[in-house]
């Protein structure tokens, strides 16, 4: 979808945008902001993880919480030997998996959603798309660990939208430490469109 | 007239429709494909979707994420354009069942004509000349009687036929016998079913198409009639002009007075096309029913000054279409050129990849409908046309003229492209006597380009 402008939810109101080599951010940016990082800002803020690196449709979206703002909601937990957090070189922040949208219609939750670092198994039904009077239902397809829904129920999706941010590797999720970097500041990467 | 309407698909017409739309102020919803998220369609509707990867098949011709766009958005009707669902009476079945308004022709009508042997049957009911064709022959006798009332050369076909198997052509009474008995034979090798027919064979038809509109009240007018003979080997056209040049008055009034009749026998509703293969004499007969918008239509456009795809958005939302048809009338000439990411020196072979610097001609007489822009990325999966420059004069002289100067003027870099196929035609002498058929393009210009080479 491409909205007629950019509204941020109140937990995007602190990104800061990073502008492009013309030192302007472009009106794609903007909706980019409005479209994929408000909505993934709010599930963000909804966890305990520190930073989050996530893969949209349009470009890499990467989110960080500043250390002041982040110590009721930071829970220290155990990492599991071996695990090593998927950090791609060059790049801030963890890069976790997503399960997008298939079908373009309304969606809805599950009745019993799924929370912060719990199992999900493969068949977990985690919401429904809606469309043509049917409720399609959106599953993991594999074991994962859950880590946030980026979609309000009721809001309509398109085809490659972000559903729900999810860790497929052998370890939950894990808080991580706060960055060094400006208060209150959540770095968003222009998209690569 | 409709609040907003969804345009089910993509490039220049997608583009089209939209301009259409906001003119009747009409609010507009596009879907598109990964592969088109920075296309122009998308940035100049009110909204877009994303209905899914770059294969159409998964996208422009996924029918369940178009209707879930379409209701999401809350669409009073949706635009086929041409191509992917435009031709889909079951699709335009399920517009309706959802209350979407499709723009375009009723199912009964599409599905009608989409049927080559019941669309014939239905234009030989309504007196509208189909290309002569005998049922399966059983005698020589019967060949013969056939063929004297046809006229040679006729067209020997295979019942269970393809692929050119089983097919011969025969120019005289004489070798009728040895023609049947050959196609018959090698039908009964490849098929294993020898069963042959004949039709009568055009040679060198040109193709002229006749643009028909009809609102849902009865009311059908012809909206003049295109030449669109110069086409690739592979039987596509390439450039297309308005009016006919050279067709007889008469033979042009009886052409859309057929094409007026054929709409009305299949109780046909919003904009459409009769295709005929006209030959040397001035007989023509029925081809095909298009039954959505032609690529070709902006020629009709500047010549009739009708806007065509304003007209199917009005028809489809209910109202009459005030159009009388003494007042069709053409004013000069006007030539369409179809610029593809083609190698014209190479098959036709389509090209793919980013462009590079893009500029379109302009200056008196010059209209484009293009979606592409410097940078723009051609994706591999869709049809290769880039523009459509329409040339238009007082006469034809003018519209070459303009053209010429059109084609001298388009900058597409990165990809190969067929404008310079359309210089060579402009420039051609049976094309500037207005001396074209089906086959001339392969036969009088890329075969001798070939042997030039």
């Amino acid at each position: 979808m491409r909205p007629q402008q950019a509204q941020c939810g109140a937990e995007a109101k602190e990104c800061r945008v990073t502008e492009n080599s013309d030192g302007e951010a472009s009106e794609e940016l903007a909706s980019f902001v409005a479209m994929r990082v408000a909505p993934l800002a709010k599930a963000f803020a909804q966890t305990p993880l520190m930073r989050i690196r996530v893969r949209t449709p349009e470009g890499w979206v990467t989110l960080e919480k500043s250390a002041h703002k982040s110590s009721d909601a930071a829970r220290p937990t155990v990492a599991r030997p071996g695990h090593v957090p998927r950090i791609q070189e060059g790049e801030p922040g963890r890069a976790y998996d997503t399960i997008n949208a298939e079908t373009v219609g309304v969606f809805r939750s599950a009745s019993h959603a799924a929370e912060f670092g719990e199992r999900i198994e493969g068949d977990r039904v985690l919401g429904y798309v809606e469309a043509l009077r049917l409720r399609n239902p959106v599953t993991a397809t594999s074991p994962c660990w859950f880590v946030a829904q980026a979609v309000e129920d009721g809001q309509a999706v398109e085809f490659g939208e972000v559903l729900f941010v999810v860790e497929r590797g052998e370890a939950p999720p894990q808080p991580e430490a706060p960055a060094p970097a400006e208060n209150g500041a959540a770095a968003i990467e222009p998209p690569r469109i | 007239m409709f609040g907003k309407v969804l345009i089910a698909n993509r490039g220049e017409i997608a583009l089209r429709v939209i301009r259409a739309c906001r003119e009747l102020n009409v609010k507009t919803v596009a879907i598109f494909s990964e592969a088109d998220r920075n296309s122009l369609h998308v940035r100049y509707a009110d909204e877009a979707f994303c209905v899914g990867p770059g294969q159409s098949a998964r996208s422009y011709l996924n029918v369940p994420n178009i209707i879930g766009a379409a209701e999401v958005a809350g669409v009073d009707a949706i635009h086929p354009g041409y191509g992917f669902l435009s031709e889909n009476a079951s699709f335009a079945e399920i517009c309706t069942s959802h209350g979407i308004k499709f723009i375009g022709p009723p199912a009964s009508a599409i599905s009608l004509m989409g049927d080559k042997a019941n669309a014939k049957q239905r234009m030989l009911e309504a007196g509208v000349p189909v290309i002569p064709g005998s049922g399966i022959i059983e005698s020589l006798p019967v060949a013969k009687k056939f063929c004297s009332e046809a006229g040679y050369p006729v067209l020997i076909k295979a019942t269970a036929g393809g692929g050119g198997k089983g097919m011969r052509i025969v120019g005289r009474d004489a070798d009728l016998g040895a023609g049947l008995a050959a196609a018959s034979g090698e039908a009964q090798a490849a098929f294993g079913n020898a069963g042959v027919y004949i039709e009568k064979l055009l040679v060198h038809p040109r193709h002229i198409e006749v643009q028909v509109l009809a609102d849902e009240y009865g009311h059908v007018i012809h909206i003049g009639e295109r030449d669109c003979s110069v086409q690739k080997p592979s039987h596509q056209k390439l450039l297309e002009e308005a009016p006919a040049p050279h067709l007889d008055a008469d033979v042009r009034t009886k052409l859309c007075e057929a094409a007026v009749r054929a709409a009305r026998s299949c109780e046909y509703t919003n904009a459409g096309t009769l295709e005929f293969l006209v030959a040397d004499d001035g007989r023509f007969y029925f081809m095909e029913m298009n039954t959505r918008i032609q690529v070709e239509h902006p020629i009709t456009e500047v010549v009739y000054g009708v806007d065509l795809v304003k007209w199917q958005i009005r028809i489809a939302a209910g109202e009459r279409l005030t159009i009388r048809q003494e007042d069709v009338r053409a004013r000069g000439h006007a030539i369409e050129c179809r610029i593809n990411a083609e190698d014209p020196d190479n098959k036709f072979t389509p090209a793919a990849g980013k462009l590079g610097s893009v500029l379109m001609p302009g200056g008196p007489g010059i209209r484009v409908d293009t979606h592409i822009y410097s940078g723009t990325e051609v994706p591999p999966y869709y049809d290769s046309m880039l523009a459509k420059i329409t040339a238009s004069g007082r006469d034809r002289a003018e519209a070459i003229a303009r053209m010429r100067r059109a084609l001298a003027e388009i900058e597409v870099r990165g990809v190969a492209t067929t404008t310079s196929m359309h210089e060579r035609i402009l420039n051609h002498p049976s094309f500037i006597a207005g001396r074209t058929h089906v086959t001339w393009l392969r036969e009088e210009v890329l075969a001798r380009q070939a042997v030039g080479a």
